[in-house]
C-alpha cells in the first residue's frame, strides 16, 4: 500500500513539474509587468491592455505614468506593461504576434516603420484620431507626418532623437583648438580629430580625435551633410543616387579615418579593447563622435565635460523617431487608443524630457524647453531645423537599401573591392 | 489444482499491469516532453520546410510552395559560403579538438602527486558557461588582447582576431580547446581501462612507448575514440554560441556558421520556411557523416568483447 502511495504521489510530483515547467514559460512572457498583483483580482470587469516596448525595466516615464494610470483611471482600463530589455526586442514582438494575440500596444523605432505595416502588424488610427475630440494634437506636424506611412497614421511618435556632433571640452581645451562650430565643414573636423589624436611611443594610441564608427545612421548622415545620399529624397531613384562616384570617394575617406597613416579613430576592433565611443570619452580617449540624445544623460551623469555641435557641412541630420502603434489583433482598438493617447501625451513628453532628457515632442514643449535647455545641449536640439528622413523610412527601396548597408560598409572596410564597385554590385542586386 | 495455477496467473497479470501503468506514469513526462517539444515540432518544420512563412503574421499565412525552398538553396550565395566555412570549421577542428584532448588525458593518466588536482584544472575551463567564456575571449582576441600581448614578447604583431576576416575563424577554433574536457574526460576514463598488463607485456617484447602507445594503447581506446568522433561530428556541425555572441558570422560572413544562417533566415528575416528546409538539410548532411563513422567503425574500432565470441 505504502510503496503504492509513493509511487503514486511521485508520479504526480514528476507531472507536476513538468506543467510547472511550461507554467514558467508562460510567465516569463508577462515578465517586467508593473502591474504585479495590483489589478489582477480586482479587475474583474476591466479591459487589459498589453503594452510593450525596448529599454531597461526602469523607463521611469513609462513606468510612472501607467502606474499612476492603473490607479486613478476611470475607463475600466489595466495596462499591462511589459519591457524587453536587451537586443531581444525585435524576436519578442514577433514571436508574440506569430503566436497570434500579439501586443494591443507596442513602441516601435522608425527604422521599422514600414516593415511593422508590411506585415500588417499595425492597426490604423485614423478613425479613432477623428472621432476623439479629447485627443490633445499637441505634436508637431512633421513628427505625425512620420508616423503616417503609406497614407494611414499607423504610429504616434512618442520620443525623436536627433544626431548631432558631441564633443570633449576639455580635451580640445587642453589641445588647445577651438570648438566646433557652425561654419566648421569635415576637412576642419578632420583637422581638429588629427590634433587631438595622440599616439605612444610603441604604436599604440592613447587618445583618438573622432570616432568614423560603421553605424549606417552616423554614415548616412555624414553623406547627408555633404549633399550626397544613396537615393533621392521621395526613395523612388537609388540609380545615379548609390552609385554616383562622389559617394564611393566619400565613404573611402571616411572610412581612411580609422587606418593608418592618418588614423584618428578607432577602428572596431579598437572598441573592443577601449568599450563604446560614450565611455572612451568619458575616459578622455576621445574627442568627437556622432550620436543622438540618447547620450546626454550617461554624458552628464558620468560628469564629462561635453558639448553639441551642429554636424560640419550643410548640418543635415537624421532624426531617430520612436512611435507607439495598436497592435493589429487588438480586440479593444478604443481602449488601446487610449493607452496611446496617454503614452504620447504632452504630459508624458513632459517627464521624458525631466526623467530621461529625451526632447518634447510638441512644439510648445519645443520652445518651453529651449529656454530652460542646457547651453551645452543646444546644437542638440537646433539640429531638428535640418533633420532629413532617413531612407529606410522613405519606401520600400529605401528599406530594403537600409538593410543593405551594413554589409556595404563592412565591404568597404575590409577592402572586399573598391567603394565604387561595391555599390555597383549593391546597385545590381537591387535590380 | 489449475484453477489456482489460473487464479494465481490472473493475479500476476493484474499486479504486472499495474506496476506497467506505474511505469508508464513515470515515464510519461518525458514521454509527453519528447512528443510536445521534438516530435511535433520536427513534424511540423518537416511541413514547413516545403511551404512559406512569415512567422510575424500569424498561421494563417503559411502557403504550400512545393519544392521552392531547396531549389533556392542551388542559387543562395550564403547557403554556399555557410557551408564552406562549417565544413572548413568541422575539417580542422574535430581532429584538432581530438589530438588536444587525448593529448591532455595522456597527461593527466601519468602517475605524479597532485594528479587530481591537475585533472580539476583541466577539467575546470568546460564548466564554465559558453557566454561567460566568450567575453573572456573576445578581450583576449582583442588587438590590445592578451593573445597579442603574449605574442609580442616574441616580437610578433598579432592582428585583431576577430575583426580580421583571414582569422576570425581560426580565432574560433582556437578558443574551442578550452572547452575540450569533456572529451578530455572519456579519454581518460578510456585510457584507465586499458590493461596495465597488455603495457607490460609489450614492454617485455621489446616496444617502446611509441610502439606501445599506436599498438596498444590506440586499439583499445578505439570504442572511446569512436565515440568522442560521433559527438565531435555532431557538435561541430551545429556550432553556434560562440559565433553568434563574438562575430555575428563577420567580419564579411567568413564565421558565418550555417546554424547561424538558418537561425538568421528565420528570426532575423523571418523566412521560417526557408529556414526549416535549412535545417532539413543539415540534418540530412549531420545523418550521411555520422553514418560514415559508424560504418567506417568495423575497419578500425576494436571491441574486447568481440574477440570471446
Amino acid at each position: 500500500m505504502w510503496k503504492k502511495f509513493i509511487a503514486l504521489s511521485m508520479g504526480l510530483v514528476l507531472c507536476a513539474s513538468l506543467l510547472a515547467g511550461c507554467g514558467k514559460k508562460d510567465n516569463a512572457n508577462s515578465g517586467g509587468s508593473t502591474t504585479e498583483g495590483s489589478t489582477n483580482q480586482d479587475s474583474g470587469k476591466k479591459v487589459d491592455i498589453r503594452v510593450t516596448r525596448w529599454g531597461d525595466t526602469e523607463n521611469k516615464a513609462e513606468k510612472q505614468l501607467i502606474d499612476e494610470f492603473n490607479a486613478n483611471n476611470d475607463k475600466n482600463i489595466n495596462i499591462i506593461y511589459d519591457v524587453v530589455p536587451g537586443d531581444g526586442y525585435g524576436d519578442r514582438l514577433t514571436t508574440s504576434f506569430s503566436s497570434g494575440d500579439g501586443y494591443d500596444v507596442f513602441l516601435s523605432g522608425e527604422g521599422d516603420f514600414f516593415k511593422w505595416v508590411d506585415k500588417g502588424l499595425t492597426y490604423p488610427m485614423d478613425e479613432l484620431m477623428a472621432n476623439d475630440t479629447s485627443f490633445a494634437g499637441t505634436i508637431s506636424e512633421s513628427l505625425m507626418q512620420m508616423g503616417n506611412i503609406n497614407g494611414k497614421q499607423n504610429y504616434i511618435v512618442a520620443d525623436q532623437n536627433p544626431i548631432c556632433l558631441y564633443y570633449n571640452r576639455d580635451m580640445f581645451d587642453a589641445a588647445g583648438i577651438e570648438y566646433p562650430n557652425d561654419d566648421w565643414t569635415w576637412d576642419d573636423l578632420i583637422a581638429a580629430a588629427e590634433k587631438l589624436t595622440v599616439k605612444n611611443a610603441d604604436g599604440s594610441y592613447e587618445s583618438y580625435g573622432f570616432n568614423a564608427q560603421s553605424w549606417g545612421y552616423a554614415v548616412m548622415t555624414y553623406l547627408e551633410s555633404l549633399g550626397l545620399e544613396f537615393m533621392n529624397e521621395d526613395g523612388t531613384v537609388a540609380d545615379g543616387y548609390l552609385n554616383n562616384p562622389e559617394v564611393a570617394k566619400a565613404l573611402e575617406q571616411y572610412f581612411a579615418m580609422a587606418e593608418e597613416p592618418n588614423k584618428v579613430s578607432p577602428a572596431s576592433a579598437d572598441l573592443d579593447t577601449f568599450g563604446s565611443a560614450t565611455s572612451m570619452m568619458v575616459n578622455n580617449k576621445l574627442g568627437m563622435f556622432i550620436s543622438g540624445g540618447w547620450d546626454v544623460i550617461p554624458l552628464r551623469e558620468a560628469g564629462i565635460n561635453y558639448g553639441t555641435a551642429l554636424i560640419p557641412g550643410n548640418h543635415k541630420s537624421y532624426v531617430c523617431a520612436g512611435g507607439y502603434a495598436i497592435g493589429a489583433n487588438t480586440k479593444n482598438p478604443e481602449a488601446a487608443w487610449e493607452v496611446v493617447k496617454l503614452l504620447t501625451s504632452p504630459e508624458a513628453s513632459e517627464l521624458r524630457q525631466e526623467l530621461e532628457g529625451i526632447l518634447p515632442t510638441s512644439k510648445e514643449g519645443m520652445e518651453e524647453f529651449l529656454k530652460t535647455a542646457d547651453e551645452r545641449d543646444h546644437a542638440l536640439i537646433r539640429t531638428l531645423d535640418y533633420g532629413v528622413q532617413p531612407i529606410g523610412m522613405r519606401s520600400e527601396l529605401g528599406s530594403k537599401i537600409n538593410e543593405k548597408t551594413s554589409e556595404i560598409f563592412e565591404r568597404i572596410i575590409y577592402k572586399d573591392g573598391t567603394a565604387q564597385e561595391i555599390l555597383d554590385e549593391t546597385l545590381a542586386s537591387l535590380k | 489444482m489449475k484453477k489456482n495455477k489460473t487464479a494465481q496467473k490472473s493475479k500476476r497479470t493484474i499486479a504486472q499491469k499495474r506496476e506497467n501503468r506505474y511505469g508508464y506514469a513515470f515515464v510519461m513526462p518525458w514521454i509527453l516532453g519528447l512528443f510536445i517539444f521534438t516530435l511535433v515540432p520536427m513534424i511540423f518544420s518537416a511541413v514547413l520546410s516545403v511551404c512559406e512563412w512569415d512567422i510575424v503574421t500569424g498561421l494563417k499565412t503559411i502557403k504550400f510552395v512545393g519544392l521552392d525552398n531547396f531549389k533556392r538553396l542551388t542559387v543562395d550565395p550564403d547557403f554556399k559560403k555557410s557551408l564552406i566555412v562549417t565544413f572548413k570549421f568541422c575539417l580542422i577542428s574535430i581532429p584538432f579538438y581530438q589530438i588536444i584532448s587525448l593529448g591532455i588525458a595522456l597527461l593527466l593518466n601519468m602517475r605524479v602527486k597532485f594528479m587530481k588536482s591537475f585533472r580539476l584544472i583541466y577539467f575546470l575551463p568546460s564548466i564554465i558557461p559558453v557566454i561567460a567564456s566568450t567575453m573572456i575571449w573576445t578581450q583576449i582576441f582583442g588587438e590590445q588582447g592578451l593573445l597579442n600581448q603574449a605574442l609580442k614578447i616574441f616580437g610578433i604583431k598579432g592582428p585583431a582576431w576577430l575583426n580580421n576576416p583571414k582569422t576570425a575563424l581560426y580565432a574560433l577554433i582556437i578558443m574551442g580547446v578550452w572547452g575540450v574536457g569533456n572529451t578530455m574526460i572519456i579519454y581518460l576514463s578510456g585510457l584507465q581501462g586499458v590493461s596495465a598488463e597488455l603495457k607490460e607485456a609489450a614492454a617485455i617484447d621489446g616496444a617502446n612507448s611509441f610502439v606501445t602507445f599506436f599498438k596498444i594503447v590506440v586499439p583499445m581506446i578505439s570504442p572511446t575514440i569512436f565515440f568522442n568522433v560521433v559527438m565531435a561530428v555532431i557538435s561541430s556541425f551545429q556550432y553556434f554560441t560562440q559565433a553568434f555572441v563574438m562575430t555575428e558570422g563577420g567580419p564579411l560572413k567568413s564565421t558565418l556558421f550555417y546554424n547561424l544562417y538558418l537561425y538568421t533566415t528565420a528570426y532575423k528575416n523571418y523566412e521560417m520556411g526557408y529556414a526549416a528546409a535549412l535545417a532539413w538539410v543539415m540534418f540530412a548532411i549531420i545523418m550521411v557523416f555520422t553514418l560514415l563513422v559508424i560504418k567506417s567503425s568495423s575497419f578500425w574500432v576494436y571491441y574486447q568483447n568481440d574477440d570471446k565470441i
